[in-house]
């Protein structure tokens, strides 16, 4: 296929991402002009992070005045299964694509569009990436921006009920991949009902003791996210090893 | 407050961010051989998208559990007919919307009954 026409695919398949990004983002614009933080600010961190979690967590930790070092930290946590998904998705990447164009696929790797290029059958391309990142990039921005000039314009309800689309887009991610491959359903429940035991044992912990921090940090989604889907990832793949007709 | 201090949190943010995003596309080279690693690669991003959907989905911030539910399993059976993603996420969430606003009437009825 062209460049142009990758491109314009990717747009096609990308833009209903940003339906489920720009209650999120409204929030978090909202939660930002409510802490006093500028618009500028704001803006920037969105267009400079393009997550939402991240966003919310550093906003918290601004408004408490944490110290720099915790703000690294519980950002480098929360983060960490950044790396999971980028390892997934640079395996599908087409080998010729250069480096610098390496650098702009990682700034749009959010969880969603991840969910969604992953599924695509074959090699993914550049140009393609770039049109299934490109509305809901800048419709974070725009989402955040309108949510601090006009503050609560939506209620409540409505934004709470977009906040389901977000799960829906993961959901339409997996339920396909689920229903023609034995081994991925398998894994799917596995994982779900780790990260569910996992959420239940960090109850358990409060962050009194240092062993109850560390272990409340290890159970925490991202370490979750981590722990969980490695360990179930390993456990199937041991089961079920793929076929070689996979590699294309 | 701080513009200094406020401005280097955003810095904190951007840096954690993105390099966890681009670090392995810098250490990814070519294919791998291997057969175990590879099948790990295949079933690891479903692995992924399982863990953070469970069970955070039915815990959502101002919603109740019925409406969580009912977008969970309107998401799950259009998918699995195939629909088109916006059809997924336009009928999920405008029926969680329905199930929300009725959410207090069917657990009033339910105490009622």
């Amino acid at each position: 296929m062209e460049k142009k026409s990758l491109f314009k695919s990717g747009l096609k398949d990308g833009y209903p991402i940003s339906l489920g990004y720009l209650p999120v983002a409204f929030t978090v614009g909202i939660g930002a002009s409510n802490m006093g933080l500028t618009l500028p600010t704001s803006v920037a961190m969105a267009l400079l992070s393009f997550t939402g979690v991240g966003q919310l967590t550093v906003m918290d930790l601004i408004s408490t005045q944490e110290r720099y070092i915790g703000i690294f930290l519980a950002l480098l946590v929360i983060n960490l299964r950044n790396i999971v998904l980028s390892l997934a998705l640079a395996g599908k990447l087409d080998p010729k694509i250069g480096f610098g164009k390496k650098l702009f696929i990682a700034m749009g790797n959010t969880d969603e569009i991840f969910a969604l290029t992953i599924r695509k059958e074959g090699k993914l391309q550049a140009n393609y990436l770039f049109g299934v990142m490109a509305v809901p990039y800048f419709a974070w921005a725009l989402g955040v921006m309108i949510g601090g000039l006009v503050g609560d314009v939506l209620p409540h309800q409505i934004t709470a009920a977009l906040g389901m689309a977000l799960y829906a887009m993961i959901i339409a991610a997996l339920i396909p991949a689920v229903k023609e491959s034995r081994p991925i359903f398998y894994v799917a429940i596995l994982s779900g009902i780790l990260s569910c035991v996992f959420k239940w044992l960090n109850t358990l912990f409060n962050g009194d003791s240092a062993i109850g921090q560390l272990f409340s940090a290890l159970f925490s989604k991202s370490g979750v996210i981590i722990i969980g889907s490695l360990l179930s990832a390993l456990i199937i793949a041991y089961k079920f090893p793929v076929k070689d007709k996979e590699d294309k | 407050m701080n513009a200094g201090y406020v401005w280097t949190c955003v810095l904190i943010l951007f840096v954690t961010t993105y390099f966890t995003r681009l670090l392995p596309f810098l250490i990814f080279k070519g294919n791998i051989k291997n057969k175990f690693i590879r099948s790990i690669l295949a079933y690891l991003p479903y692995a992924v998208l399982s863990s953070i959907i469970f069970p955070e989905v039915f815990e959502q911030k101002g919603m109740g559990l019925l409406p969580a539910v009912v977008g969970f399993f309107v998401a799950v059976i259009l998918s699995y007919k195939e629909k088109s993603l916006i059809i997924v996420l336009a009928f999920s969430s405008i029926l969680t919307y329905v199930f929300m606003v009725l959410d207090p009437y069917i657990t009033s009825f339910l105490h009622l009954s």
